[in-house]
C-alpha cells in the first residue's frame, strides 16, 4: 500500500462509518484497513470517537419538570388567548384568537359590529338592526346594539365528536377600536381546544377596522352534547351577541356531514 | 428535546429555561401539528432557532460546557461510573468525555451544532436538513468539515485520547 492509498481511504472514512459506500468500495476498504497498521489505527480512532460522542452525558432534568413546564405552557397559552386581540393582527386587519391550521372552520358566524358615535346612525348592515336605523341618544344605541344580530339562536352548528374544529366569528368595526371586552360562554360538553374544563372566557382587546375574525378552536366531548355557545363583544356602552346552537356529531373520517348550519 | 437543549445551553439550570420557552412557543402552534410532516426536525429547529435567537443573543453561554461541571453532572457521571465500570475505566470515561466537551467548545458554532444533532443526538443527514434548512448536500459536506476540525483539535491530546481506548467503549 502507499501513501495515496492511504489517504483515499482515510478521506472516505466517515462514508464507510456511515454507511454510505457502496459493497464494492466498502470491501476495498476493508481489505486496505485489514492490510494496514495505520489506517486500522486511525479507523479504530474515529470509531471510538463515534462511540464516545454518542455516549456523551447529560445531566437529568428536575423531577418532575416536564409537568412543571407543560403546565406553564397551558397557563402561558391561557394567558395569551386572553390578549390575543391586543398582541396580533393578520392580513386586511383581521386578528386571529387562535389556531388555525389543521383544525378546519365548519362554519362562519358574522357579527356585524357597527358602532357610531353617540347621535349617529347605525349603518344598519346586520340583519336584526333595521337599516338607517337613526339612534337619537346613547341609550336607544345601546338598546339597538343589545338585538342579536343574524338571529343567532336559529342556527345549528353541528361539529364532530373528538375533534378540534373552529368556528369563526367576523366582526366588523367601522374604525379601529381600543378597550373592547369580549366573552365567550361555552355550552356543556364543549371546550376550547387545549382548555378542558373552562366553560367562559372574557379578556379585552382592541378590534381592527374592517373585518376581524376570532376563531374557537372548539372540542365537543361526546355525541349529542348540545348547547347554546354565546359570544359578546362591548365597546364602550355598545355591545354585540350572538349565539348559536352547537350539536356534537359522531362523523365520517371523510368530513362529510351533516349541514353545518352557518 | 431536554437532551438537545442541554446539548447546546451547557447546563441543566439553562436547558429546563430554553425547553420551557420552547414548550411554550409549540403548545400555541399546537393546531399545526397535523400538518408537520418531521416532527423530530421540526421541534429541533424550533429549539435550536430559540437558542440562536434568544440565548445566544442573551450570552447565556454559547456552549460553553464548562458548566458541564455543575454539581448535577457530577452525580450523574458518578452514576455512570457504578454501572459497571471498574474506577479506572470509570475515570478514563470522564477523561475521554472531559477532552470531547474541551474540543466541542473549540469548534465554532456552526460545526459544534451540526456534531452535537448528527453524532452524539443522532440525528440524521436528511433530519439535519430540516433542522438547519440547508440542501442535502451543503449538510453532508458541513459534516465532514466539522468532524475533521474535531479529530484536528483531538489530536492535540491524541495521545490521551488514545490511552482512552483502553477502557470499556466498543463499537
Amino acid at each position: 500500500m502507499n501513501n495515496f492509498d492511504c489517504q483515499a481511504v482515510r478521506s472516505q472514512f466517515d462514508e464507510w462509518l456511515d454507511g454510505d459506500l457502496d459493497r464494492v468500495a466498502s470491501q476495498a476498504m476493508e481489505s486496505h484497513v485489514h492490510g494496514c497498521e495505520a489506517c486500522a489505527g486511525l479507523l479504530h480512532r474515529d470509531k471510538l470517537l463515534r462511540t464516545a460522542l454518542r455516549n456523551m452525558p447529560t445531566p437529568p432534568p428536575r423531577p418532575g419538570f416536564a409537568a412543571e413546564a407543560l403546565k406553564m405552557a397551558r397557563m402561558a397559552d391561557r394567558t395569551e388567548l386572553k390578549k390575543a386581540p391586543t398582541s396580533s393582527s393578520g392580513p386586511a386587519g383581521a386578528w386571529m384568537m387562535a389556531f388555525s391550521g389543521a383544525a378546519l372552520a365548519t362554519s362562519c358566524i358574522a357579527i356585524a359590529l357597527w358602532v357610531t358615535q353617540p347621535g349617529g346612525r347605525l349603518p344598519g348592515q346586520g340583519p336584526a338592526v333595521p337599516g338607517d336605523a337613526v339612534l337619537a341618544d346613547r341609550s336607544a344605541q345601546l338598546l339597538a346594539a343589545r338585538q342579536p344580530l343574524n338571529q343567532p339562536a336559529a342556527q345549528t352548528v353541528s361539529l364532530s365528536v373528538g375533534r378540534v374544529e373552529s368556528m369563526r366569528l367576523r366582526i366588523d368595526a367601522p374604525r379601529d377600536l381600543s378597550e373592547v371586552h369580549f366573552s365567550v360562554d361555552l355550552p356543556e360538553n364543549v371546550e376550547l381546544a387545549g382548555q378542558p374544563g373552562i366553560r367562559a372566557i372574557t379578556w379585552k382587546g382592541q378590534l381592527l377596522k374592517g373585518e376581524n375574525v376570532l376563531e374557537l378552536p372548539l372540542l365537543v366531548a361526546k355525541a349529542g352534547a348540545s348547547g347554546v355557545l354565546a359570544a359578546r363583544v362591548n365597546w364602550g356602552q355598545f355591545e354585540r351577541r350572538i349565539e348559536t346552537s352547537i350539536v356534537g356529531v359522531n362523523r365520517s373520517e371523510d368530513g362529510k356531514s351533516p349541514g353545518s348550519g352557518i | 428535546m431536554y437532551r438537545l437543549a442541554v446539548r447546546f445551553t451547557g447546563n441543566q439550570h439553562s436547558a429546563e429555561d430554553l425547553v420551557q420557552d420552547v414548550l411554550i412557543k409549540v403548545y400555541r402552534m399546537r393546531a399545526q401539528f397535523t400538518d408537520i410532516e418531521q416532527p423530530r426536525p421540526w421541534l429541533a429547529r424550533v429549539l435550536y432557532r430559540e437558542f440562536v435567537d434568544r440565548w445566544r443573543r442573551e450570552k447565556h453561554a454559547p456552549v460553553s460546557f464548562s458548566t458541564l461541571e455543575s454539581e448535577e453532572m457530577k452525580d450523574h457521571q458518578e452514576t455512570v461510573a457504578d454501572q459497571g465500570y471498574t474506577p479506572e475505566q470509570a475515570a478514563s470515561s470522564m477523561e475521554l468525555q472531559q477532552q470531547l466537551t474541551d474540543a466541542l467548545a473549540k469548534l465554532n458554532e456552526d460545526q459544534r451544532s451540526l456534531i452535537l444533532f448528527h453524532d452524539v443526538e443522532g440525528y440524521t443527514l436528511e433530519e439535519l436538513s430540516v433542522v438547519m434548512s440547508l440542501p442535502l448536500g451543503t449538510v453532508k459536506s458541513r459534516v465532514h468539515r466539522a468532524r475533521a476540525r474535531l479529530r484536528e483539535i483531538l489530536s492535540g491530546t491524541e495521545g490521551t485520547f488514545q490511552s482512552a481506548d483502553s477502557f470499556s467503549i466498543s463499537v
